[in-house]
């Protein structure tokens, strides 16, 4: 699944520490969502969605 | 040099001095230095100790001819001067060959091993290397944590992932410590009810303790990754247990295998978990990267 998680991130100026700490998950997750070798399960897909205050849909895509 | 430069090589160091404590000095070694005109005392000497000063040596030389390289060419380059010089030159000692008399007072008279001890002193010879490896790892720092995870952004690894490397060090040694005690309790030649036996398995239960512990701690603070990674890799390992299980009763039925006994199926399981742990992807997991969750803010 694509997604703009690395954009946003960066648009924020946030590392890849920030963001993991700011949504409670571990900053592997992070990259590991980024480099689309995992898709967040939907409750984390949320979280994500809420922080950057974005639908689901505007962060992820099918590939 | 700064203190975090002189980590690595003295574990090396270390773990190459014991190698070198358990080894006996190669014959046709003692005959070149005594040609060389050394006694035999002197040439034992030289023998036990070139490794360690080399090894330590070779890492100090990589750490400097890579000083300015970015930190990938310095792990490797640190990496392959450690162990391969000290593994080689280990092995130029018949390395091991003193561990006899060692293992003889520990357990008393030994039987010669068969195939399932063989497979019990490979597996637990490679847990504990692991295990000292990756607390080399955890001592030395972020950067070769990189090197691992293929990650450069793990060099700036946040101070509270650190400890999950000492609790990955410390379940690797409780396996491998585990699966040396219940071989040696398999290959001890004392009856049955002996102090030696007791003694080993409840050495094997404390290893197994200080294994499960860090898992535990592990999985208690892992974040929604590393779950699904720790949960497929029992996932695969059940299910090639099975297959293993069903196909080696099939050949003990018929005449083609030996029984299997509870040793037998406990070295399968940990066969099978540790490929299966690959498999999914665990190589920087749960082994080399486990992920705590961050503390939210």
């Amino acid at each position: 699944m694509k997604n703009r998680l690395k954009v946003l991130r960066a648009e924020r100026n946030w590392s890849q520490a920030d963001l993991a700490e700011k949504l409670g998950v571990s900053r592997q997750t992070i990259n590991a969502i980024e480099v689309e070798k995992y898709d967040p399960s939907l409750p984390l897909a949320f979280k994500i969605a809420r922080l950057f205050e974005q639908r689901i849909e505007e962060i992820f895509a099918e590939a | 040099l700064a203190a975090s430069s002189l980590r690595f090589p003295l574990i090396l160091g270390a773990v190459t001095a014991a190698m070198s404590a358990l080894s006996a000095p190669d014959a046709d070694g003692m005959a070149s230095l005594a040609g060389f005109g050394l006694s035999p005392t002197v040439a034992t000497i030289v023998l036990h100790a070139a490794p360690v000063v080399l090894c330590v040596g070779l890492v100090f030389a990589a750490q400097s001819l890579t000083n300015k390289a970015n930190a990938l060419v310095r792990i490797v380059a640190l990496a392959g001067a450690g162990f391969g010089f000290g593994w080689a030159l280990s092995f130029m000692l018949e390395a091991g060959a003193q561990a006899g008399p060692l293992l003889t007072a520990i357990a008393g008279p030994l039987r010669p091993p068969g195939p399932l001890e063989l497979v019990g002193v490979v597996l637990a010879a490679m847990f504990i290397v692991m295990g000292v490896f990756i607390a080399a790892l955890w001592l030395v720092g972020p950067s070769a944590k990189a090197a691992q995870t293929d990650d450069l952004d793990a060099l700036d690894m946040a101070p509270h992932e650190r400890p999950t490397l000492a609790q990955s060090a410390f379940g690797m040694l409780g396996y491998g410590l585990a699966v040396a005690a219940l071989t040696l309790a398999r290959l001890t030649d004392t009856p049955a009810p002996s102090p030696q036996l007791f003694g080993l398995i409840g050495a094997a239960a404390c290893a197994m303790v200080l294994a499960m512990w860090p898992s535990w701690t592990i999985w208690a603070n892992a974040d929604e990754l590393m779950r699904r990674r720790i949960l497929d890799s029992y996932g695969l390992s059940g299910v090639a247990m099975l297959i293993v299980l069903f196909v080696w009763t099939g050949a003990e039925l018929a005449g083609y295998a030996p029984p299997l006994t509870a040793f037998g199926a406990f070295l399968l399981l940990v066969i099978a978990q540790t490929v299966a742990a690959m498999a999914a992807g665990m190589t920087s997991g749960a082994i080399l990267a486990a992920a705590p969750k961050a503390k939210t803010a």
